[in-house]
């Protein structure tokens, strides 16, 4: 609009340059008052004549004024102002009522704007690539696996027949290199990457360029791009990179390309450089044989205006006509395999039934959504959570500002009597809570800021590892304005029903009062602001209630093995240095004497899957059962298999059921053997002694059963489990974990350890270095952490309430100050005083808690899948929480009721 | 001097924009050349004029300059910006439209 030209700076000179304004007004009057009266002289009139008759004509020059300043339209500002500074000045006559009020806001407001900026990041801002908003992310949900993955297979035939992608690109992050050449040697962990990775997440190297299609080929060249990080690192940022190689697996590889600092890689800081992919497509595409498909992650670019729902539909069918074509020439036939290494974050190459009893299913979702994962629910939650404690901070001030208005009704009415409207009233107690407001809102985004960073550090890798590296935690714009929003609401919220209650007068009434405060309105309000209080306060608790049960729970499951003094490392062979199977095996025994003899050493052996860490190694057998009626069924099972050296159970203190474990004797020319596992037994052989029996397809005899262990976590299943002997594994033996179990504290071993393997073999990187306790905690770490914040908001919403509950029961005590005393005179006991304000505040509390526990009832269930053995009705829970409610909220009221058993009589008469 | 006709704040308004469309006016002018053309019969009182032109400058119709009136006297002069002559435009149009709707419907009952 054009006109804005012209109104905006008479608006701002209105309101800025008022008094040249006024003046002009003035004298454009003046000018016209003397026309006037030159024209009544010009008719004959006498001048002084003529001046009062142009005076009487004009009327009144206020009321045109008046008039003309309103046509200004910036009145409103100009009232605005007025209230902000009356605002300031009782605010500042008020300190501790200000100081509690901006602090409870600030509380609200801080918790608010900490977990919302988590969720801004996860949630809501678009991740850093080009066109994120058109990432996809396509996999296979294989339950049996609990992995999201896709078929190498799957990803051709999507690639080539999708009508609604624009690219499509496969990588697998989870490839391993050792690094040799320079220092110490290191494990490195690196991309996969097709040679289309780059155009689909739109990005290009800073410097060089990115793989080629020749590149990407099998056998291709050993080319890398190296991220910023390990280019700042190993290189020193030098630009003349380009050219120069690194030793990966002992072979050299030829930088070709710098990633840009801005570019992560997605889901996994740890990725050190990238790697040509250089998939083979047509042995891929035949999906047959005992090879087992290699494992991607696939991210695709949807072309512009088509859904996810759309796209799903596209590559379901594709998959499905697939697999139609492939049933017919593939029988249920053993599926096993394996392949490089250990895997950060899921293995790359598992053995993989993809066509077993479990039926993968195709999920199509946004790149941010599948790398926000976990987190997500959990932030949702909280914000949930936190948008509780907020309100009920608004109820809080809302009670101390309901209190403050009854010490200020004179002051009001008088402004009333005045001819100040109602409206203009209430405009002015909402300014003072606008003002309170963002104080706390000052105050509250200080606090998030504090806030965001402790609690950035302590969510775990486990949860938000992979969201929060490609999309890190910040107090943006958007978070700014989602903390003024919030604000501006909570002032309004606190505000309003005060104000409106503190203006709702009867003047002649509020102008001869002598007592403070009257109403039975207002004491209900009050009442209803303290039982909403201890309800919200309640939901929350209960919630908190059930997730420190849940921890609890999870933390008395007994894991099956010793987690005390076992310290833990990762060691990785590499097929260029030790080609042949016995070489392999011979430095793991090297290792393991040597590591032995070590003073302070109990004993240690080797395993391809620590407990803690995902299977690397799973199979799928088909037994064959026969039937009381003689026919024949098949019977698939997912299992795990397990390769460790004879020395295994007793470290990790596994307990033997039957049978025998392994000896140094179970070697190559010894028969083939398997310890399995009780679950395995159980549903293999179920009510029969597995001891001697031949494990199917496998052809290992059973020679022992060992007790069930949580491998994959505390509150994770128990699976079936075989264990072979490391010195009969006949194929590539992938990296190996060390355990070693210790006298001291096992820390204290791991300098000793890393010079008796160096001693082996200098050239062999150790890493993940840790201890199994270590690992324990880790694993619970996303439970310890939800019940951390959940607990920590529960605490602030009771505190909060509690206070609450206080300060009713305060101005109750003075309000009813007289009629104490009169009951007193008439001889009631300090004992009857008591139990009068007991009664009020066990009735206020008991009202919160009716309502609290319907809230829970209803809400806890969002909680399930963060519960472990526990309902989300837990009866004890809602039992025992309330009762420690209503036990605080008495404590709470017993100062004001105990000021009240105290009052004297005559004093209290004589009260005012 | 008694209010001959009351004018509808509309009606002032199309006025004075009508008035001030041919040349840069003062308040006095105005008030003037709306007696004049009306030959008497509105006669626009101070009390509304001055509002109504506050108004229509705050909304952007027309803008105030101030300027040299005859013998010498500083005045605060008014024209039409342009959005106040498509504004004049429209709403004499209206105008014109309303009132031939009015005599038609006095004429023929």
């Amino acid at each position: 609009m054009i006109r804005w030209v012209y109104k905006l700076p008479l608006r701002l000179r209105s309101l800025f340059r008022k008094g040249r304004v006024e003046e002009e007004l003035s004298e454009e009057l003046r000018f016209h008052q003397e026309k006037l009266i030159e024209e009544h002289v010009g008719k004959g009139m006498a001048r002084e004549e003529a001046r009062y008759a142009a005076l009487r004509e004009l009327g009144g020059e206020d009321q045109i004024k008046e008039e003309c300043r309103d046509m200004r339209q910036v009145n409103y500002i100009e009232n605005f102002m007025q209230d902000v500074r009356y605002g300031l000045r009782q605010l500042r006559r008020n300190p501790g009522f200000t100081a509690v009020a901006v602090l409870t806001l600030a509380l609200g407001i801080g918790a608010n704007t900490a977990i919302f900026s988590v969720v801004n990041a996860v949630v809501l801002r678009p991740l850093p690539y080009p066109q994120s908003d058109r990432l996809a992310w396509i996999s296979e949900v294989i339950p049996a696996l609990n992995a999201e993955l896709a078929a190498s297979g799957d990803y051709f035939d999507w690639r080539d027949q999708n009508k609604t992608l624009e690219r499509m690109t496969a990588y697998d992050p989870a490839v391993s290199f050792n690094l040799t050449g320079r220092g110490t040697p290191a494990r490195i962990h690196a991309a996969g990457v097709s040679a289309n990775f780059f155009q689909t997440l739109g990005v290009d190297p800073q410097l060089g360029r990115s793989f080629t299609h020749e590149e990407d080929q099998p056998n291709g060249p050993n080319t890398v791009v190296l991220m910023q990080a390990f280019w700042q690192q190993y290189f020193g940022s030098d630009p003349q990179v380009l050219g120069k190689t690194v030793t990966l697996n002992s072979a050299p590889y030829t930088v070709v390309g710098v990633m840009p600092a801005s570019f992560p890689f997605p889901g996994d800081a740890e990725i050190q450089m990238l790697v040509p992919l250089q998939l083979n497509e047509i042995g891929e595409r035949m999906r047959e044989g005992a090879a087992a498909p290699r494992l991607l992650r696939i991210v695709g670019l949807i072309k512009p205006d088509v859904t996810i729902a759309r796209a799903q539909a596209d590559l379901d069918a594709i998959r499905k006509r697939a697999e139609a074509s492939q049933m017919n020439n593939d029988g249920p036939g053993p599926a096993s395999g394996s392949g490089p290494g250990p895997a950060p974050g899921g293995g790359s190459r598992q053995v993989m039934p993809l066509n077993g009893p479990s039926d993968p299913q195709l999920k199509v979702v946004t790149l941010e959504e599948h790398l926000a994962g976990n987190l997500r629910p959990t932030m949702l939650t909280l914000l949930g959570a936190v948008g509780l404690v907020l309100l009920i901070a608004c109820a809080n001030v809302a009670n101390l500002m309901l209190t403050r208005a009854s010490t200020r009704t004179r002051e009001v009415a008088l402004r009333a009597v005045l001819g100040a409207g109602r409206w203009r009233l209430v405009r002015q107690l909402l300014s003072e809570s606008l003002i309170l407001a963002l104080a706390g809102g000052a105050a509250g985004l200080l606090l998030a800021a504090w806030g965001v960073k402790l609690m950035t550090r302590f969510i775990p890798a486990s949860v938000g590892g992979e969201i929060l590296n490609v999309a890190p935690v910040r107090l943006d714009s958007a978070v700014l304005l989602f903390t003024l929003g919030i604000t501006v609401i909570t002032g309004i919220l606190f505000g309003l029903a005060p104000a409106i209650a503190a203006t709702r007068l009867d003047l002649s009434e509020k102008l001869k009062e002598g007592t403070p405060g009257t109403g039975a309105r207002r004491g209900l309000l009050r009442g209803a602001l303290a039982v909403s209080e201890i309800s919200l306060a309640l939901v929350l608790l209960i919630g908190a209630g059930l997730l420190i049960k849940s921890f609890y729970r999870v933390l008395s499951v007994d894991p099956g093995f010793t987690t005390d003094h076992i310290l833990t490392m990762n060691l990785s062979l590499t097929d260029s240095r030790y080609p042949q199977a016995n070489q392999k095996r011979a430095f793991y025994l090297d290792v393991l004497r040597r590591v032995e003899s070590l003073p302070g050493v109990r004993s240690a052996a080797f395993i391809d899957s620590l407990p803690l860490r995902p299977y690397m190694d799973k199979l799928f057998i088909v037994q064959r059962l026969a039937t009381e009626s003689g026919a024949v069924s098949d019977k698939g099972m997912v299992m795990s298999r397990l390769t460790v050296s004879p020395g295994y159970f007793s470290t990790l203190g596994i307990r033997v059921l039957k049978g025998r474990t392994f000896t140094d004797a179970d070697d190559e020319q010894a028969p083939k053997v398997a310890v399995i596992n009780e679950a395995l037994a159980r549903h293999m052989w179920p009510g029969e002694n597995p001891i001697g029996r031949q494990l199917p397809m496998m052809g290992n005899k059973v020679v022992g059963v060992v007790a069930d262990t949580r491998h994959e976590g505390l509150s994770a299943d128990i699976e079936s489990e075989i264990y072979v002997p490391l010195l009969q594994q006949e194929r590539w033996i992938p990296g190996m974990q060390l355990a070693v179990r210790t006298a001291a504290d096992p820390i204290s071993l791991i300098s000793a350890v890393r010079t008796e393997i160096a001693a082996v073999d200098p050239e062999e990187p150790i890493y993940n270095v840790t201890t199994l306790e270590q690992s324990l905690s880790d694993s619970i770490s996303p439970r310890r952490f939800n019940m951390l914040m959940l607990g920590i908001f529960a605490g602030i919403a009771l505190a909060l309430a509690s206070v609450g509950i206080y300060g009713v029961m305060a101005f109750s005590v003075t309000q009813r100050t007289r009629e104490i005393g009169i009951r007193m005179a008439l001889g009631a006991e300090q004992r009857d005083v008591l139990g009068l304000m007991a009664r009020r505040s066990l009735g206020l509390t008991l009202a919160g808690v009716a309502f609290g526990l319907a809230g829970a009832w209803g809400l806890t269930r969002f909680l399930s899948s963060f519960l472990y053995g526990v309902q989300p009705t837990d009866l004890a829970t809602f039992v025992l929480v309330p009762i420690a409610l209503v036990a605080v909220s008495l404590l709470a009221s017993y100062l004001p009721a105990h000021r009240a058993s105290k009052i004297d009589p005559m004093v209290a008469l004589r009260h005012e | 001097m008694s209010k001959p006709t009351d004018l509808v704040q509309g009606t002032l308004d199309l006025l004075i924009l009508k008035t001030i469309a041919l040349e840069p006016m003062h308040g006095w002018g105005i008030a003037r050349r709306i007696r004049q053309v009306s030959k008497e019969v509105l006669q626009v009182n101070q009390g509304a004029l001055y509002p109504a032109l506050h108004r229509l400058e705050q909304s952007g119709w027309i803008k105030a300059k101030w300027g040299e009136s005859d013998n010498n006297r500083r005045a605060k002069f008014y024209s039409l910006t342009p959005a106040g002559r498509k504004y004049l435009e429209r709403e004499q149009a209206n105008w014109q439209r309303l009132s031939a709707a009015i005599g038609l419907v006095l004429e023929t009952s």
